[in-house]
């Protein structure tokens, strides 16, 4: 399985890498549209998505209607500190499949994961 | 060169058209100068010509800066100048041996007047002597209590100032209708106090002139005045502001029926309406009051105005804010009672307002009464049947006064009835009930007594405005005292309370979550149902109102939410990185067993603090979720209750005890308790945190009457830690935790106490500290109950 990381804050990004190793091949990336051409070149299982990135031109839910656009099959989860049901609900009716608020347990998330590629199945 | 003298017809029936001052003439003993922002002379008074020719000049040839010399001049510039209506000068004017004062007027935007009157030698010690007269009068005003008690005095005092036959204080009914309040004359002369003139004698005009020019002086009735000559053309030059003015030829013939030889007329203003007026006449021959005593005439009456109009205005507003508590009361009552049962409960007060002697309810086909003393309730029938009628047709608020005999006994009376339409939905009708007040005017004049016909062909003598100013009694029965203005705004804002109440529960019951800004916008829509434009505008006055509330609650609510929000995402963002770490080291193969404990407690600290942070998030989310201004109305008792009861559990098992209490007014609403939660449950969880094993903290409300207000006083009080005195000033600034914070295991946000400190301003509350270390704690905060909560 092959995971893409796009977040902007590098130990995140670091935490995310070495937890996830033990499951999965994992690529992360800080910017949207480089995370758009990772995208374009790779066939990824699973796009985690931060919400917030550092470049103003495009945030997590730009990438999101990359993905939607290009109909990438990839499961999408968004992986946030903006934690409120507003948010949540907003990411869901934007389309992710997935929801994560940060702090994130990701033994939890991995199983999660999992559960959801299942139903999917 | 043209006359201007005035040759339209005037008879009563046009008496409104006329112009208010006999065109192209003014009274004998002034002298006019109409002139140009250029200075030239484009109008002047018969009676200057003897300047012109002294000077050997043409009036066509005319420069008023050469003519009147450099000092008066220079006033005549500061009058175009300053663009006043009228003005008055100390500067005076010699030429002929004459010396004379001077009066500046307005005619047109480009046209001025200045009027010269003659300056008399008044003996500056008489000067002296009646203007401390004045002054003693003025500075004792405070000591009346009524118009009735001031204007008594005051036309006595007038009377020797002016040296008039008569003075009278006119006071002005709501219909314009005037009565002599007070009257000062001469002995021998009959008396007109208490008399009544109809508005009609004063015409409308002549009002809305009163309401800007404050005195009219008549020195002459006999006066048959001096033509005013136009240089340029023949359009009548607008006297309306001119101090010599000559009078209508109607008001002439008035007065000359009255006998009267010389009047003094000056306005009362309350609030830039005509009130009252002062009126002297005069009757043993013409009066020239002179420039002095006209002077300290206006002085006196400019007091005795100030003094009318503070105590109206006093009075007016101590009725508004009777009003409004009541209307407060009302709005506060109206979710949780019903209205029938809310008229009742609050029928003292409403009778306070109105003068009541019952109402009806109509709701539909049920109609409920409530009148004292009419016993035949099919009497109101016709009323409820009309009423209906009228609100069918959109009529918002009826009123009637008057014809409205509904029982042949007369004790037992309705005289006037007000309608309001209440429904939002249904068909629903309030209507009071005033009761009959019986009253009898002595109107000043009585048909076919002293006949003035007698020259028939004088087209004015047959048309005097009546024929005898005999008393003439008029018993007027069967009506009511009259529905003002203010009981009518009352009635609105009643009936916009009643409806908007109602307009929110329907919209409650459709929609749980209704956004304000929702009901507003369907409010607007129901707005164009009520095509009636003042029923619009008071609407909308509340719901400006209202949502101006609302937004800056809003504003508030907002901008903290913006902070928490952005707080809670730089919190997550750096907090995902310290636990993701922590969780990393612990599962690492290679190290030692120090530093797998040492991550475990950096990973638990993680969850503790974001716990804590969950927490406060929590306490701002369920902020959120409700609306601030709240309308769910509990009483006190039920919102401790439901407050405190889940935290007394929590504390037990940290062997901590909560007690609280309502000591009185257990019935008290709170319809805004959000906020007023808010600061209680910030309260109690501090001085929870500063309590050790086996403390207590206890809640004490009681309402009580602090300075004519009514307030909600809270007690919040701890036997924990205590506060130091060096500490206590500093507990209420954002992110300040006590240093005694290490003591206790949970730790606080530092937010809590401002909170609730911004709570309690927002509330136009109180909170006082009352802490000794060792001892407890004890926070006091009052809130008025009316305002907000």
């Amino acid at each position: 399985m092959k995971i893409l990381y796009v977040e902007d804050n590098q130990i995140n990004r670091l935490v995310m890498e070495r937890s996830i190793q033990k499951y999965a091949e994992i690529v992360t990336e800080e910017n949207g549209f480089k995370a758009m051409d990772l995208i374009k070149e790779n066939d990824f299982d699973i796009i985690l998505i931060d919400l917030n990135l550092a470049d103003p031109e495009i945030d997590g839910f730009g990438v999101l209607d990359y993905i939607k656009e290009n109909n990438v099959p990839a499961i999408t989860a968004a992986v946030t500190a903006f934690t409120t049901d507003e948010w949540k609900d907003k990411c869901m009716e934007e389309g992710f499949h997935l929801y994560f608020p940060k702090p994130v347990d990701i033994d939890n998330m991995w199983s999660e994961i999992l559960k959801f590629k299942r139903t999917r199945a | 060169m043209f006359n201007l003298e005035y040759k339209g017809h005037t008879d009563l029936k046009n008496c409104d058209e006329e112009p208010i001052h006999l065109l192209g003439k003014i009274q004998s003993h002034g002298l006019l100068f109409g002139f140009n922002r250029s200075m030239q002379l484009t109008h002047f008074s018969e009676n200057c010509q003897p300047f012109f020719d002294d000077k050997n000049l043409s009036p066509t040839e005319i420069n008023l800066n050469d003519f009147l010399g450099i000092e008066v001049s220079k006033e005549c510039h500061l009058f175009i100048e300053t663009k006043r209506k009228q003005w008055h000068t100390n500067q005076t004017f010699e030429t002929l041996d004459r010396k004379f004062h001077l009066h500046f007027s307005c005619a047109s935007d480009d046209t001025f007047i200045l009027e010269l009157e003659e300056a008399s030698n008044f003996p500056k010690e008489e000067f002296l002597t009646k203007f401390s007269v004045i002054q003693r009068f003025l500075s004792t005003s405070h000591l009346f209590t009524s118009e009735l008690d001031i204007a008594t005095s005051a036309v006595v005092e007038f009377k020797n100032l002016s040296g008039y036959d008569r003075v009278m204080y006119y006071k002005f009914d709501y219909n314009g209708d005037g009565e002599v309040l007070a009257e000062a004359k001469n002995q021998g002369l009959e008396s007109f106090l208490g008399l009544r003139y109809p508005a009609s004698d004063i015409p409308s005009q002549a009002r809305k002139l009163y309401e800007k020019v404050s005195i009219r002086t008549i020195a002459d009735i006999d006066d048959t005045g001096i033509p005013v000559y136009g240089i340029q053309n023949d359009i009548p030059i607008d006297l309306s502001y001119a101090v010599f003015r000559s009078v209508s030829p109607i008001h002439i013939k008035y007065l000359q029926n009255m006998g009267v030889k010389a009047t003094q007329a000056h306005n009362i203003l309350v609030e830039n309406k005509l009130a009252g007026m002062v009126i002297c006449h005069h009757y043993s021959g013409p009066k020239h009051i002179d420039y002095t005593t006209k002077s300290l005439c206006e002085y006196y009456l400019n007091g005795l105005n100030s003094w009318i109009l503070n105590s109206t205005i006093a009075e007016k507003r101590k009725a508004e804010r009777i009003e409004q508590k009541v209307l407060d009361q009302i709005r506060n009552h109206l979710e949780s009672v019903n209205l029938k049962g809310l008229i009742l409960d609050m029928w003292e007060e409403l009778t306070g307002i109105l003068g009541l002697c019952g109402f009806s309810l109509v709701e539909g086909e049920d109609i409920f009464h409530y009148q004292k003393h009419l016993n035949n309730r099919s009497d109101l029938e016709g009323i409820i049947s009309k009423s209906k009628e009228l609100a069918e047709n959109e009529e918002y608020i009826l009123t009637i006064s008057e014809k409205l005999q509904l029982t042949e006994d007369d004790d037992n009376f309705i005289g006037g009835v007000a309608v309001i339409n209440t429904g939002f939905m249904e068909n629903q009708f309030l209507i009071f009930y005033r009761p009959e007040k019986k009253r009898t005017y002595n109107w000043a004049g009585k048909p076919n007594h002293h006949s003035a016909e007698k020259d028939n062909s004088n087209e004015l003598d047959k048309l005097s405005p009546r024929n005898s100013f005999q008393l003439w009694q008029e018993v007027v029965k069967g009506q009511s005292a009259p529905w003002t203005e203010e009981n009518l705004n009352f009635l609105r804002e009643l009936a916009n309370a009643i409806e908007l109440n109602e307009f929110l529960r329907i919209n409650e019951s459709q929609n749980q979550n209704a956004d304000l800004s929702e009901s507003i916008k369907v409010a607007n829509q129901k707005k164009q149902i009520f095509k009636l434009q003042e029923r619009n505008k008071a609407l909308q006055d509340y719901i400006d109102s209202i949502s101006k509330e609302v937004r800056e609650a809003r504003k508030i609510n907002e901008l903290r939410q913006l902070v928490m929000s952005n707080m809670s995402h730089e919190m997550r963002t750096p907090l995902n990185g310290i636990m993701g770490l922590a969780k990393l080291i612990q599962n690492e193969p290679d190290i030692s067993d120090t530093l797998r404990h040492y991550s475990k407690l950096i990973d638990e600290s993680g969850v503790r603090m974001l716990d804590t942070f969950n927490r406060l998030m929590k306490l701002d989310l369920s902020q959120k979720s409700e609306d601030i201004s709240g309308f769910e109305s509990v009483t006190l008792e039920v919102m401790l209750n439901n407050l405190l009861s889940p935290l007394k559990e929590v504390y037990s098992t940290k062997e901590k005890t909560l007690e609280w209490r309502v000591h009185n007014e257990k019935k008290e609403k709170i319809s805004n308790q959000t906020i007023l939660s808010q600061i209680i449950l910030n309260l109690v969880n501090n001085s929870e945190r500063y309590c050790e094993a086996g403390g207590h903290i206890q809640v004490d409300a009681k309402v009580i009457w602090k300075s004519g207000e009514k307030v909600l006083e809270l007690e919040i009080e701890d036997d924990g830690l205590g506060i130091e005195p060096e500490e206590q000033s500093k507990i209420f600034q954002p992110f300040y935790t006590g240093k005694d914070i290490t003591k206790t295991k949970d730790e606080g946000t530092g937010l809590g106490l401002y909170i609730v400190k911004t709570y309690v301003n927002y509330l136009s509350g109180e909170l006082t500290l009352n802490s000794k270390p060792g001892i407890g704690t004890k926070f006091i905060i009052t809130i008025p109950l009316a305002l907000s909560i």
